[in-house]
């Protein structure tokens, strides 16, 4: 009988985990395992090592993959050591606009990367507000400033990719000082440990998985980001980049032996994030859009309040001033300085773009329907994700979770790539279709969407469905009354992300997406790349990019105040 | 429940809306091109004519630049979407060759063309247009900044354009393509040398497209760089103005011709045949000026603003297509290794 | 009502122990039974059991009458109380307490009267507005209480309600609980690891040990006669002595000869409370080991013959450590133990 009841239950686990698992092998799994394949195939299909080889033994390849590696350690490293100050400042003091901050720091997050792409280029390029001012103050003072030349150089590479991935440290980092036992440190303190001596050796070593957890994270995404680096990164190819140009220059041999390299690569670092994100403090429970910020925590003193202080404006210069560029270059016309909404109104105008055979006003409207679409899909997938990742272990559980997890660190080119190779020409044809690019953001979206989901889902005590179950409510009406409303902000920012998600991905929609079916990135992308067209409507469709990705933000935002206005403790 | 059946609205209403953008009436021939086939004219003044001759519907897709457009009708072999593809020229035609894209086709009205411009002996693509490609220098810079006009292509490598020259990645712009077969052709055996010098004198400002690369000359980025010898003529008709000095070297000049090619598979072979026959035509030749290039059927009217500015070579170097597909990698990999 | 357990085995899925092996158990009449033991000892695995979110791999559930060993645990139409009280965060007082009416499809309006006469009932009528996050402990403890009152279970089990309260707030809540489960009549089991609070609360103890009920019985046998030796230490007696031998209606023992006319058994054991510095009995000399203040009280470290022996006493001229000193022991204090069965 109770051999009958084990099997059943490995019967009811194996059949939570089948509708996840054909969905990530049908559209991540099997797409990049066909791309995969060409990278240990020659052109009749025989198995060879030479396109491996070819690229190990590259000069030019080999580069590729250490500059790769090397801007997302520099990335990383930069990220995280910012954030540290910052994470420590937000959990220790307590002072005015603590929670404003912290919201603050989710904009970067939600944020399309070819938008800050285009403000970057408007701060930092030849013709850019930066220069300006350089050669504006130059010929007042006769002095010598040289120009900035950031652009299309790899530390502007850095400085991106610090921008979108400061907040998810920042996140990380201050969950774990938030939770960490006061009392050590102010044992040290009493054993006469100064402070600086206090902090290197009590509190530091207490935040080494939430440190390697949060390098390891952003690591991944440096590895595997490519909008920005497209756009305003020149000659210095990533990985992802490289795979990109050599798809398109038909070298799908080469390209497909580097994203084996890569892949790796890649999985190497996910795989270290996951593990690292369970241990204690990793971050596993934090999750962007939760207003981590902690009441409580000492008035800084005048000297303190004035590091944080210069610490925050430097925070919000860094946020906000790539967006306000472009908002700015939004609004001015291109002969003067004149405020002008011209740019708007030829965005909006619905004029068909002669070579794009889309109207903007067409694409937003896409990129719109694709992000409400991808939400419908992505969630509930993030949902049974998080509910499998708290299910009693068993034999190859983690590995199973780490699947689940595996489009976290898959290259979006190659999936994109893949996806159409897989579902063209066959029995099922997908390619040029709008589900396919729905499929493909809801693959991207969802693990991040079941990370929040999860950790809200842990959140809820256990006792709770007992209680609800004793009192005499069934498995379902216990779920829908009890748990589900206390697991709805989790989903709620699961649906923020897959939006926002779906709203600004470019590499996978640039190989999916057909014609009329084309999204706001890929057209921001068209129209940068075709360096014929005015600075204006760019910037004025990027400003409606970020407009409409916030606006979503803060509408969720809304209705999650709505349902948490019973203030539970956590 | 109220929730749900917003819920089942929402997506009903979103999947209308998809379906509706994405209806169409179902065309005849469907082509593939650059972007400036439609953005400069040459699209929009021979599609109709074809459309009208034979009463069909004609759809042209520009995905962006040819190496994108080849790479799009590469993913979709297995099933091809596109019936032809618009703007392989002589440098990049032995990738589409490589990868089997091309299906050959002799157009029945093969005699008009100019037998000088039948590169292509296998008939994968029938050329439409040509130009030569040229170095463009700012007048105004040139001689701000003391610099001497190059003669030759090779003058590119002297050590006084440093930090002056604009070029184009070849993997990615077929512009950039020619330029470096070109370079390569002239070069000779030192075309290992020539490329490390060009390297140091273009110092990172390589670009991707041809109108990106060209916006940034405009700008004054640097004031040599890579294009056509029609460019002067371009700057008078549009601006009025003659600040360009178009450089074509007049013994060693190499000629961009451009082919359309039938995809291998494509769904409507018959009528895409049709096509290929209309390019050699008056009716689509007497239009190829708005791809500022010239036609290559000897006869047709040029603009005389193209007579009077154009630059052209009498004698030419260019490689055969199967010479191009021999060489190609070794030429890539030293571009990538001057300049990586 | 009642419950009636018989002969239920349980392990743990993977683990080869048992965690329950031959457990009885029953409950009759509205009595207040109180389960005890140490941790680890299964109490809280006998709740789940009995809820249904565990299931025996042998043995049956009667409650009522009615099997249901097999039955969902909404069906079981049961209470319960949980030690953090698990209550709905996102509901009112009010929502709470009437979550189990409201699964029962009972109408609103007697839903708001039983909903109003439980928080008459509990003291919480000015609190049914609240969420549980602007309630106090005791509060908490008690819309808990209600919560699973309120629709009249078969059997209300508690799982050590008290523990996550205050020292001094628990003991005035011992009586409230035990007043508040007497006037619904319903069958209680309770569960704790505290044996006063078991003693002050219940109508009937059970000691569990080793997956089954070691002993049981009235509060007031099982704190001062106890049989076994593993209930007597669980239930606090700290002087167990061995016995040497038994003669003439008389147990020999390390501190004398103890009169007994029941058939020979191997301990002998009495409260500390039982030890006094003066009255009636038997007299024992002994050395004063240490000697430690517990305000009111005093906990003496004694030896007498080489045995050592605990006793509390309330004194006002305390004696000093090192003093030699009688103390007594009404033999009636004396419980004779049975070994525990291995």
């Amino acid at each position: 009988m109770s051999g009958n009841k084990i099997s059943a239950n490995a019967l009811e686990t194996a059949g939570l985990y089948l509708l996840p698992m054909v969905f990530l092998f049908l559209f991540c799994l099997y797409p990049l395992l066909l791309m995969a394949r060409y990278g240990i195939t020659d052109d009749n299909g025989r198995l060879t090592l030479r396109y491996l080889s070819e690229v190990i033994h590259d000069r030019i390849f080999r580069e590729v993959i250490i500059f790769t590696l090397v801007q997302a350690f520099v990335s990383a490293l930069v990220t995280v050591l910012l954030a540290i100050p910052g994470a420590y400042l937000l959990a220790r003091y307590s002072f005015p606009g603590r929670s404003v901050i912290m919201a603050a720091t989710t904009v970067p997050f939600v944020l399309p990367s070819l938008v800050l792409a285009v403000g970057f280029l408007g701060l930092f390029g030849a013709q850019g507000l930066l220069n300006g001012l350089i050669y504006d103050v130059n010929s007042f003072l006769g002095t010598g400033i040289p120009e900035l030349e950031l652009l299309y150089t790899g530390r502007i590479i850095v400085l991106a990719h610090v921008f979108f991935n400061f907040p998810i440290a920042l996140r990380i980092l201050n969950s774990r000082f938030s939770n960490l036992d006061a009392s050590l440190e102010n044992a040290a303190r009493s054993m006469g440990a100064g402070r600086v001596r206090t902090f290197l050796f009590v509190t530091l070593p207490q935040m080494k998985y939430s440190l390697i957890s949060s390098f390891s994270l952003v690591f991944t995404y440096c590895m595997l980001s490519l909008g920005v680096i497209l756009v305003i990164g020149g000659l210095n190819h990533t990985l992802e980049v490289e795979l990109f140009s050599l798809f398109n220059d038909l070298k799908v041999h080469q390209g497909s032996a580097l994203f084996i390299i890569g892949s790796l690569l890649v999985m190497l670092a996910t795989g270290i994030y996951l593990w690292s994100s369970t241990r204690e403090g990793g971050g596993s429970d934090v999750s962007l859009g939760e207003g981590v910020a902690r009441k409580g925590g000492r008035r800084p003193g005048a000297f303190t309040f004035f590091l944080i202080l210069i610490y925050l404006a430097m925070v919000v210069i860094v946020i906000f001033g790539p967006l306000m560029v472009v908002i700015r270059e939004s609004l001015l016309s291109g002969s003067g300085g004149d405020i002008t909404f011209s740019w708007y109104r030829e965005v909006i105008s619905r004029q068909v773009d002669p070579v794009l055979s889309i109207s903007p006003l067409n694409a937003i409207l896409n990129s719109l329907l694709f992000g409400s679409l991808t939400m419908l899909i992505s969630v509930p997938l993030a949902w049974m994700t998080a509910h499998l990742m708290l299910r009693s272990r068993f034999i190859g559980k983690g590995l199973l979770d780490l699947m689940l997890l595996f489009p976290l660190g898959a290259s979006s080119v190659a999936l994109g790539y893949g996806l159409v190779k897989a579902y063209s020409g066959g029995p099922v044809e997908l390619a040029g279709t709008w589900y396919l690019v729905v499929l493909v953001h809801s693959v991207i979206a969802y693990p991040l969407g079941a990370r929040a989901i999860y950790s809200s889902l842990k959140a809820v005590p256990g006792d709770l469905m007992k209680a609800a179950r004793s009192i005499g409510a069934g498995p379902l009406e216990a779920y829908f009354k009890v748990k589900l409303p206390l697991i709805l902000p989790g989903i709620l920012i699961a649906s923020v992300f897959s939006f926002a998600i779906s709203l600004g991905e470019l590499g996978a929609t640039l190989m999916v997406s057909r014609e009329a079916y084309i999204t706001m990135p890929v057209f921001l992308y068209r129209v940068i790349e075709g360096g014929g067209r005015q600075i204006g409507p760019m910037n004025a469709f990027a400003v409606i990019l970020m407009a409409i990705t916030f606006l979503s933000f803060l509408g969720i935002e809304a209705v999650k105040h709505l349902f948490t206005r019973w203030g539970v403790e956590r | 429940m109220g929730i749900g059946i917003m819920v089942i609205l929402w997506v009903l209403g979103a999947v209308y809306l998809l379906e509706m953008i994405g209806r169409e009436e179902e065309p005849d021939l469907v082509i593939y091109s650059y972007e400036s086939f439609q953005s400069y004219g040459l699209g929009p003044a021979v599609i109709p004519k074809f459309e009208e001759m034979h009463d069909v519907k004609v759809k042209v897709v520009t995905p962006g630049d040819m190496g994108t457009v080849l790479g799009m009708v590469n993913i979709e072999k297995d099933r091809p979407k596109a019936d032809i593809i618009i703007g392989v020229d002589n440098s990049m035609l032995f990738k589409a060759v490589r990868e089997d894209l091309l299906e050959p086709y002799i157009p029945v009205n093969i005699g008009r063309l100019d037998p000088t411009m039948d590169f292509d002996p296998g008939h994968y693509v029938v050329p439409f247009d040509y130009g030569y490609i040229a170095i463009i220098c700012n007048g105004e810079m040139m001689q701000e900044r003391g610099l001497d006009i190059p003669g030759d292509l090779l003058d590119l490598g002297s050590d006084q354009y440093e930090g002056q020259i604009l070029l184009l990645d070849p993997a990615t712009s077929s512009t950039g393509c020619s330029f470096m077969i070109w370079a390569a052709s002239v070069a000779g055996g030192n075309h290992s040398s020539f490329f490390s010098d060009l390297a140091d004198n273009a110092n990172g400002r390589v670009l991707g497209s041809w109108d990106a690369m060209y916006k940034a000359w405009r700008d004054g980025e640097a004031p040599i760089a890579i294009s056509y010898g029609l460019d002067t003529a371009y700057e008078m008709m549009s601006t009025g103005t003659n600040n360009t000095i178009t450089v074509v070297p007049e013994h060693q000049g190499y000629r961009q011709i451009e082919g359309a090619g039938l995809v291998k598979g494509a769904p409507h072979s018959e009528l895409a045949r049709k096509f290929l026959d209309f390019i050699l035509t008056d009716d689509f030749q007497s239009e190829v000026y708005n791809n500022y290039m010239l036609p290559v059927v000897p006869g047709v009217p040029i603009d005389p603003m193209f007579d009077e500015y154009g630059e052209h070579a009498v004698s030419h170097v260019e490689p055969t297509t199967s010479e191009v597909m021999e060489n190609y990698e070794d030429w890539y990999q030293a571009w990538r290794e001057a300049f990586f | 009502m009642s419950l009636i357990i018989r002969d239920m085995d349980v392990s743990y899925p993977g683990g080869g122990r048992k965690v329950l092996r031959g457990f009885d158990l029953d409950i009759t009449d509205g009595e207040i039974y109180s389960l005890i033991g140490g941790s680890g000892s299964g109490k809280t695995t006998v709740l789940n059991l009995i809820a249904g979110f565990l299931q025996p791999s042998r043995g049956r559930i009667l409650i009522d009458g009615r099997d249901v060993t097999d039955e969902r645990p909404h069906k079981r139409n049961i209470g319960m109380v949980f030690q953090d009280y698990a209550l709905f965060p996102h509901m009112s007082v009010r929502s709470n307490i009437a979550f189990g009416l409201r699964t029962r499809n009972i109408p609103r309006i007697e839903v708001d009267r039983r909903v109003d006469d439980v928080l008459e009932l509990t003291g919480l009528s000015d609190r049914s507005g609240r969420f549980p996050s602007a309630l106090s402990g005791g509060e908490k403890q008690r819309v808990a209480l209600s919560r699973a009152l309120v629709y009249e279970p078969s059997l209300l089990l508690l799982d050590e309600p008290l523990s996550a309260l205050d020292a001094s707030l628990r003991e005035g809540l011992r009586k409230e609980l035990r007043k508040i489960l007497k006037g619904s009549g319903t069958n209680a089991l309770y569960v704790t690891h505290d044996q006063m609070e078991a003693v002050s609360i219940s109508d009937r103890i059970g000691y569990l040990r080793d997956g089954r009920i070691h002993e049981e019985g009235a509060p007031e046998r099982m704190y001062w006669r106890p049989n076994k030796v593993g209930t007597a230490r669980f239930m606090g007696v700290s002087n167990i002595l061995k016995v040497k031998g038994s003669k003439d209606g008389h147990l020999e023992t390390s501190i004398g000869r103890i009169p007994w006319s029941g058939s020979a058994l191997p301990f002998i054991g009495f409260r500390s409370e039982s030890l006094r510095l003066s009255g009636n009995g038997i007299c024992l000399k002994c050395r004063v080991r240490e000697v430690e203040y517990r305000g009111r009280d005093l906990h003496l470290d004694l030896v007498s013959e080489g045995t050592p022996l605990k006793s509390i006493v309330s004194g006002v001229c305390p004696p000093k450590p090192g003093d030699r000193i009688d103390m007594f022991l009404d033999p009636r204090d004396i419980m004779v133990l049975e070994k525990d069965p291995s």
